[in-house]
Order: structure tokens, then sequence, then C-alpha cells
């Protein structure tokens, strides 16, 4: 017998109807595609099989082979069975019925049926499942099973034990999707407990997922928990404004509060994920504590005003200063977080009424270059996000990838789950090196040698193509110089043998995708990280497939705005430095609380008290608004209409889901109000202008032609300079020497979830903030006589803060950590924006201070 | 450390290789473990977690499915009586009663409780089929089979339950209660009577 190659499609009969679906296809699957939904619990096409719950039994005839009698059909869990040709599948044969009924009698017997006191009481899939397929009663006369209820598995997610039908999609979730097995069934049978070890709380940033997940409302929201019923809600379809990932949300509101957010399926984006700052970060909407109404500053502080008296003392400061010195005595940062209308309207605020260069949302910036991918004639981000499950190796540079784009790193998982080689440079370890193929620990901010290293190792043994000839790159040995691996590797800290390792990886490595981190893309040699990374795409044949990271939830689409310096502009860390120095007279600041994300504390607090005015969009009361002249109470993303563009560039829109208060408005209406105060025009009076004029204005929406996309979004793919894109290699400039100093360097990025404003408002988040630290290498805290949990000062250039340590392997001998959203005041404190490297001292708090303390 | 260094080594250099994947070295771990502590500490679980790449939690709930893995500590003697269908009806719900009446323990049937004397001595549990049914009523000792073990004889055994040892006992017909006369040959191999102090 000779084998034959396998059929592209096999035939199967679904309860007579014939479809055609690819082998291998589940029988549950190819059910759907007849049009048949086979009801199942266990069963979820996201995770893997378990044949748990017996629920989808159907029965399933195999075809015979030729001349042989037919073979009776048996009864079969449709949702492990993979089809064959000829196969025919009744869902709703009497056997199977009687199964289904007989599984649903099982499941109800311990089941507690407190369905009228149980939140997933309208959207549960038991309850819709014994309706349809239970039998009418129940034949169980003896005493329930017992077990936990209302126990709290995290301060976010309750376990309802007897609720439990053990499906095991939530623990199959925690071992596959975010790989983090911290749930589990204890003992066996009809004791099964789902549990964590010693009862500690989970402490996934994903676990919010398994309330989804979960069929049968075991699993429920701490923050839903009693809220409202299903029928009670109003939908809005959004996007996640917590980071630049997009994630696709359906915001439930009820009486106009947000009751909680879910994600919404989009395969391209989140797949059917949402982070847990994504999820439970939602009630600062409707806290108590939002701004409300304009403030105005007056001899004696701030005070509520009215919108016209605040638009016209906006006016009067504003106008003073640009008559007196011009409007590039002005500088506007921010709108990272705004909406694209928002964005846009800002960008226009600044050009045509501030007439300003000085634009920037990259908080912190030390470099005017954008995009530095640009003399490539390429984004900023270039490879969808879903690219990620198909790539033969990923890397990731000056990224923590778990903690700044946390869905994508999910995806970035499941790719690596499917063979990708993950290099994972960084000088801290992070989540994503525990399934780094390489690992390079460089030191901080030694990026550009290390990957002029990678490009040195690639030009000593180029990638081979599939006939053997060697890429021919002898255009980037002349772009990197007379570097050398060793060179390199000396300079960053690293292993020659690693580079070298790492280089031979991608360069055997089909579609390879490299990510490099928001931070580096800001930094002042921002343009050379950015020929080295255009280079290495070039050098391994995919020069498509590089990207920088943005940061914000709308980083994208303020770059894409025009939030970004114009001709002469000063990027945004440069116009705090110049306002802090006097050269600069007025700052106007949107949704940006400087003194705690400006890179220099110190330096911002300088500028705000030096500027002759301060204009602030605010949604709350933050340091930087109660230093301003004049405040403005802005609306969140909820309370909406318009669109965000996402890391990737896709365009999504986001509907309103709570009408906001009438004190408080839209970012684009503020501009647009303030101009005509200023006697100038935007000419918005509704959302929809923005939206159109956006479309129609921005080069990078042109593919558009003015339609906005549906719920799942549209990737925009910007049109490119087609003449730079022939540009080969780049020559690379030589690597600078560090700056020296003494002490420990200190890198810092944020956490995923910090004790931020908007975390702030959900008391059951922010207790799984951890508090404020400073991780410290275990040699050094040997040598400084500093212990795992103790008080430490962390003394800087511009500062000293006091941190709890954690003295750990994390991160290597002479370099220290501490997050950059946790603790009051923030580790900005001790930063000097001047500084590329920061260097600081750690030492335990005296025990004097200590005792002075309490 | 729950684990000793050479305990460490074992699973390493012997367990680890033995296996396609690092998670099917689990059950052997546990069991080195064990035989080391007596019981398996929370701690065992992190470095077992630790070696074979596995959540601790993931481990927990592995030794959680065997009642053989003891995450308790226990007394240094475990007696396990078997409750199945042929010795409960030669009689073993007496025997289990009269041991712990005689180590001083509460002789309910609580389910699968294992109840350990004050001393430390020992721990009894009833148990499910031992697969020795010839032997009923079979009384468990440190995983060794002894039997038959009626109420009667209960002194007898707790003093020297190695004269109850099933091993070089002839296999016995399948008795039909406590009464049923044992096959001919029997007394003979049986234990002499022990006086109970």
């Amino acid at each position: 017998m000779t084998a034959a190659t396998p059929p592209a499609t096999v035939t199967v009969t679904v309860d007579g109807t014939e479809v055609s679906v690819p082998p291998g296809t589940l029988a549950v699957e190819a059910a759907r595609v007849a049009g048949v939904d086979v009801p199942v619990f266990c069963y979820h096409p996201k995770l893997s099989l378990a044949g748990a719950c017996r629920m989808c039994m159907c029965e399933i005839g195999m075809a015979s082979p030729p001349g042989q009698p037919p073979r009776p059909p048996g009864l079969m869990t449709a949702c492990t069975t993979r089809v064959s040709n000829g196969m025919t599948i009744n869902t709703m044969a009497p056997g199977a019925l009687k199964a289904r009924e007989g599984v649903i009698e099982f499941l109800l017997i311990n089941h507690p049926l407190d369905c009228p006191v149980c939140d997933a009481g309208g959207e549960c899939p038991l309850q819709d499942n014994s309706h349809a397929w239970g039998p009418k009663e129940s034949r169980f006369t003896e005493q329930k099973r017992l077990a936990r209820k209302g126990a709290a598995l995290s301060p976010l997610v309750v376990l309802d034990q007897e609720r439990c039908i053990t499906c095991y999609r939530c623990t199959r979730f925690m071992d596959e999707i975010p790989g983090e097995a911290e749930l589990a069934f204890f003992t066996r049978g009809y004791t099964s407990q789902l549990r964590t070890i010693n009862e500690e709380p989970m402490k996934s940033r994903f676990q919010g997922n398994i309330i989804d997940l979960c069929p049968c409302g075991a699993l429920t929201s701490e923050t839903y928990r009693f809220k409202a019923r299903p029928h009670d809600l109003d939908h809005a379809d959004s996007v996640c404004g917590q980071c630049p990932v997009g994630c696709n949300v359906m915001i439930d509101t009820r009486s106009n509060q947000v009751a909680r957010v879910r994600p919404r399926q989009n395969d391209a984006v989140n797949e059917i994920w949402v982070c847990d700052k994504g999820r439970f970060a939602h009630h600062y909407s409707s806290s108590p504590n939002r701004l409300s109404g304009p403030w105005v500053r007056g001899e004696d502080g701030l005070h509520p005003s009215t919108w016209r008296q605040a638009y016209q003392e906006a006016a009067r400061r504003l106008g003073a200063v640009k008559s007196a010195y011009g409007g590039a005595a002005i500088g506007v940062i921010g709108g990272r977080n705004l909406t694209n209308e928002d964005a846009f309207a800002l960008a226009r605020f600044a050009a045509e009424v501030l007439e300003t260069p000085h634009v920037d949302f990259r908080v912190g910036a030390q470099s005017a270059v954008v995009n530095p991918l640009a003399p490539f004639g390429l984004d900023a981000f270039n490879t969808g996000l879903d690219a990620a499950e198909k790539a033969g190796a990923i890397v990731v540079v000056g990224a923590d990838v778990h903690d700044e784009v946390p869905v994508q790193w999910l995806r970035i998982r499941k790719g690596v789950k499917a063979g990708a080689r993950l290099i994972v440079a960084n000088p801290r370890a992070t989540e994503a090196d525990r399934l780094a193929f390489h690992r390079l620990r460089h030191r901080p901010g030694t990026e550009l040698a290390l990957l002029t290293g990678i490009l040195a190792a690639l030009v000593e043994s180029p990638p081979v193509d599939a006939e053997g000839v060697a890429r021919d790159l002898s255009g980037l040995a002349e772009a990197i110089g007379g570097v050398t691996v060793e060179k390199a590797a000396a300079h960053a800290g690293v292993d020659s043998v690693t580079i070298r390792a790492v280089a031979a990886t991608l360069a055997s490595s089909k579609d390879p995708i490299v990510y490099v981190g928001a931070r580096l893309a800001i930094r002042h040699d921002a343009g050379a990280i950015g020929l080295a990374v255009g280079n290495l795409g070039r050098a391994l044949g995919h020069p498509a497939r590089v990207n920088f990271l943005v940061e914000g939830a709308n980083g994208r689409g303020a770059e894409w705005a025009g939030l970004i310096p114009g001709d002469g502009g000063l990027p945004a860390g440069e116009i705090v430095a110049r306002a802090a120095s006097g050269e600069i007279k007025a700052l106007y600041i949107v949704g940006e609380n400087l003194l705690e994300t400006h890179p220099d504390a110190a330096q911002a607090r300088e500028a705000l008290e030096r500027a002759d005015v301060v204009v602030v969009h605010e949604l709350f009361p933050t340091l930087t608004a109660q230093a301003a002249h004049v405040v403005f109470a802005a609306t969140g993303v909820m309370e909406k209409d318009g669109t965000l563009t996402s890391v990737e560039g896709r365009l999504q829109r986001v509907w309103q889901a709570v009408r906001p208060d009438a004190d408080r408005a839209p970012d684009w209406r503020i501009l647009s109000d303030l101009a005509a105060a200023m006697g100038a025009g935007l000419g918005y009076v509704a959302s929809a202008d923005v939206t159109r004029d956006l479309l129609a204005d921005l080069p990078a929406y042109a593919p558009q032609q003015g339609v906005l996309p549906g719920s799942a979004g549209v990737l925009v793919r910007r049109v490119h300079d087609a003449s730079a894109g022939s540009v080969d290699v780049r020559a690379v400039p030589a690597i600078e020497p560090g700056q020296a100093g003494e002490g420990l360097v200190l890198v810092t990025y944020p956490e995923i979830v910090g004790n931020e404003t908007v975390v702030g408002e959900t008391p059951e988040l922010l207790v799984t903030v951890p508090e404020a630290y400073v991780e410290v290498n275990r040699d050094d805290a040997s040598r400084l006589g500093i212990s795992d949990g103790a008080s430490v000062e962390v003394r800087g250039p511009a500062g000293t803060v006091t941190r709890v340590a954690r003295v750990n392997g994390r991160v290597p001998i002479g370099t220290v950590f501490a997050p950059e959203n946790l603790g009051t005041p923030r580790i900005n404190a001790v930063l000097r924006w001047s500084h590329d490297v920061t260097y600081v001292t750690v030492q335990p708090v005296p025990v004097a201070a200590l005792a002075g303390a309490r | 450390m729950a684990l000793s260094q050479a305990a460490r080594q074992r699973i390493v250099n012997e367990f680890i290789p033995r296996y396609p994947s690092k998670r099917a070295a689990l059950m052997p771990s546990l069991w080195l473990a064990q035989d080391e502590a007596g019981w398996l500490a929370p701690e065992a679980f992190e470095e077992i977690g630790e070696l074979l790449d596995l959540h601790a939690t993931d481990v927990a709930s592995v030794a959680s499915f065997y009642v053989m893995f003891h995450r308790r500590p226990i007394g240094q003697t475990l007696i396990e009586v078997c409750e199945n269908p042929s010795c409960y009806l030669a009689g073993s719900d007496a025997t289990f009663q009269a041991i712990c009446k005689r180590l001083g323990l509460h002789a309910g049937h609580d389910g699968h409780g294992m109840q350990t004397t004050a001393d430390g001595k020992y721990s009894v549990r009833p148990t499910e089929c031992l697969a020795a049914c010839d032997y009923a009523p079979v009384v468990q000792v440190d995983l060794r089979f002894h039997g038959p073990v009626r109420e009667g004889d209960v002194d007898a055994f707790l003093a020297d339950p190695s004269r109850f040892s099933i091993e070089g006992k002839p296999s016995v017909s399948m008795v039909h209660g406590p009464q049923a006369t044992p096959v001919e040959g029997w007394e003979a191999n049986a234990p002499p009577p022990v006086a109970t102090a």
C-alpha cells in the first residue's frame, strides 16, 4: 500500500447536511459549520481538549471501507472526535439526547441551583443547557454536597465551589494561556476543590478571564458581584484605554454607571482576552473624586469657575505669552491617552491657535525622532499583532512585554508554544525570560551596542538561503564600521558567544519579528537604534518585520494625529527642561500628570512653578492639575464617541458608554471653545466633525477614504515614500561610550498595575499592587547589608526615596530596578532627565530614622 | 529545604532523564520526597516544582489526587483498614472500631479522615479495596498487608502486627462473613495467641 496524500477536505454529514471541512477538524466544529450548535461545557476553541463534561455526546458513525458492511454509529464526544471522510454526526439521535439528559441530571445533583442569587443567572451555559437538554425533574432526593461559597481566590475573583461542574476551563486557561498554573483542582472526584497552593491569593494579571470562561457561575467577579442582572445592562462596544494593544472590550453599564468591562472577540487583536487592569480598573469613570467643572487660579489658589471665565482666563494668559514671546514660547505636552479626535484637535490647536512647533505626546522624550524606522520607509510598527503566533523567532529588546503590552504577551506565548524562538534582551529578568530561548542581560543603556553586536555576528556568518547561498552583507559590514562582536559584547556586558548564538538563531529562523521597547524610541539615541533595528530586518531578509512599541493607550494615534514636534520643535522632555530654565513660558498639558511621569520630578516641579501659565485638561485633581493656572475637567474614553489607533496602527471605534456630567467636556470641545475665545476657530460642534476632518486631513488614514471601520477596527497601512524603501542599509553610528558613574545603575519602567489614579478608584485592584519596592541583586545586597523586605533609601542625582528592598537574582550585580508607577513619591524623584544612565546608592534606612517615624 | 541534596540529585540525574517530559518525573519525585520526610510539606511542592518547571500549585494538586501522598504529618505507623465489601462482610468495621478504641481515637466513621494518636505513634484510617480479599479483613500497616485481623485479634495485632502479615501465608478461599471457617491448615499457620497487657 502506498500512503495516500491526505485530502484537502473531508466531507461529513451533520444531521443530514453535508459539509466539507479540513481534515482534523473536531466534530463539534464541523457541526458549527453546518449550522448546528452542539451543547458543551468543557470544550473551548481557545483551550486544549479535556473531554471532561460529556455534554457534547453525539451519535457518530464512521464510513466503512469499501465492500465492508456499514458500522453501527456510537455515542462519542463531539469535542474530542476528529472528523473523517464520510462520517455521520447525528446530534439529535435519541441516544445522544438521553446521554445529555443524563449528564445534566448528574451535574445538577450537586449544583446548588441558587440561580436567583447567582451573578451568572441569565448568561449561564449551565442554565441554558439545562433548560434546553436537561430532564424535567431530578431523581436525587438526598443531601447535596456542601462546599465553599463566596471564597476569595484573590481580591478580584470569587469562587463558589458548590456551583462548580469541574470543566477545567479555568485551570486550563491559567496553565496554557498566561502560563501561570497557580490554580488547580485538589483531591479528586466528588471532593474536587478548586484551590491555590496554601490558599495564597492568585497573582496572575490575566485571572479575570476565568470569570468569562466559567460556564456556571462558580467564578464571579468581586467588583461586579451582586451589582446587576445581565438584562439590566446597557452595552457599548469600546476599546480598552489602558495600554497601546487596544483590546476590544464591551462596556456594560447600569443606570449610566459602568458595571463591568468584558473582552470582545477580535482575533486580530486580543482574541477573547483582556488583562486585569483593562477589566477591573473602570471605577474611575464614576468616581466622586473626579474633577468637575473648570478651575482657575486666583491669588489664593485654585477656585471653581464657570466655563466662560475659565476660557477667558486661559485665552488671556496664553495670548499674553504668545504676543510677548511668540508661539514658540508655548509647549504642548500630552495626548497619548486621548482619542484620535482629541489628539487631532490638540494638534490643530497647537499649530493654528498657539502657533508652536513644540508639541509632543511622548512624555520624557529626549529625541525629536518620532519614528526611528523612517529612514527605511517604514512605520514604527509594521507587523500585525497576530503575526507573532506564526513567527519563527521573536526578538524583544528593551521591553517588558508582560507589563507593557500584556495581551500581546499572550500572543507571543502562543507563538513560542507553536515553535517560535524567543530572544529577550533586557537589563532585568522579565516574565518573558521564562520562555526565552536566548536571554541577554545587557548593561542598561547599551542597546545600540547590543544590536550592533548582533549585526556584526550576522556579517561574520550571514543567513543562507534555500539554495545554500549566503546573503551578501558587505553593505552592512560597511554600515557598522569597525565594530566587532567582541567589542560590542564587551560594551554591552554580554557574552560574545551568546550574541553569536542569537545571530545564528535569527539567521536560521523563518519569519522573525523584532519588538523594540517604547522607551528606546524616545531616548537620545533613538535614531541610531532605529538604524540598527532597520538594518537587522534587512540583514535577515525581512525588512518590514521590525517594530517599535509606543507608550499610552493611543500613542500611535497621537503620533499620526500630529502630536509630535513640528519644524524645529522640541521633544517633550526638552520642553519641560526649557520650561524649567525659563525659555518656555507656557505649558499646555493634556491628560498627563507630568509630576509623576516626567523622568525628573524636580525639573517638572520647577517647570510648572516657573511657567507664566500652565493649562491642564484632567479627569482627576492630580498634582500637576493642582499646580496649574487653569484646569479643565475632561471626559474619559468611556464617555466619548470617537476612535483610537492601537500600537499596530489599527483604527478602532469607541462608542459612548456613559453619558458625561454636564460639567465635563471632551478635550476636542474644550480646545474648540478655547480657540474661539482666543479669536480663532477649530469649528467643531460634534465629535463626528472631528472624525471627518481627521480622516480627510491625516495622510495616515488616507487609505480609509473617509470611511470609519466597524466594531472590528481596520489595520491602517500607511503609504510610504517608495524611494526611501530602496535604501539597503544605513550607517549605524559608532557606539558611544556610556556615562561613567559611581554606585548602582537604576533601571525603571512601569509595572502592569501600579497605584495610578485610575487604579486607585478600584480598591479590589489596588490591594493587589505591591508596596513600592526596589529590586537589588543578592550579592549587592549582602555587600550593602540589605535584607529582603527591609526599608532602604534610594539616593539618586535629584533626590532620595524610601523603598522596600526585594533581594533576588532578577537584576544583575550592579543594577537595581524600581517600577515607575509605584510609590509616593514616584521614583522619578531621584532621576535627572539629562542623565541617560542614572547611578544611585541604596542603603538601609538608619534605625534611628525608623524609630523617629513611629 | 524539604528535599535533601541527594534527593535533588536523584530527581535531576535519574528521574528527569527517564521520561520524555519533565512533568512525568513528578510521581517518583513526590514518592522520594515523602520517603525522606514521611510527608509532603508545602516547601516540598515548591522545590519539586522548581526542579521540574511546574507551578507549586500543580505539584500540590497532583499530590492531592492520591490518598497515599500525605499533605500533613502522619504518625510513625500508618494503619489502614479496608472497608470495601469483602472485608466489610468479614467484619472490618468492627476491626476498625476496635483499633480506634484501643488507640484512644474517635471510633466514629468519618469518611476518609485520618486520625493520629496524641503521641504521634499511630495514624489510622479506613481505605478502599487493597486487592487482598482472600485475607479479609485486611489491615495495611505501612504499605504491607496483614490479615485476617478480626475484632478479637486487635490487641494481639497491635502488640505485634508482623504475626498477621500475609507474607508466607497461604491464600485462603473467599470467606463469607466473620464466622466462616478457614480452610484446613490455616490454624497451623495462625500466629500463637498473645497475652495482652
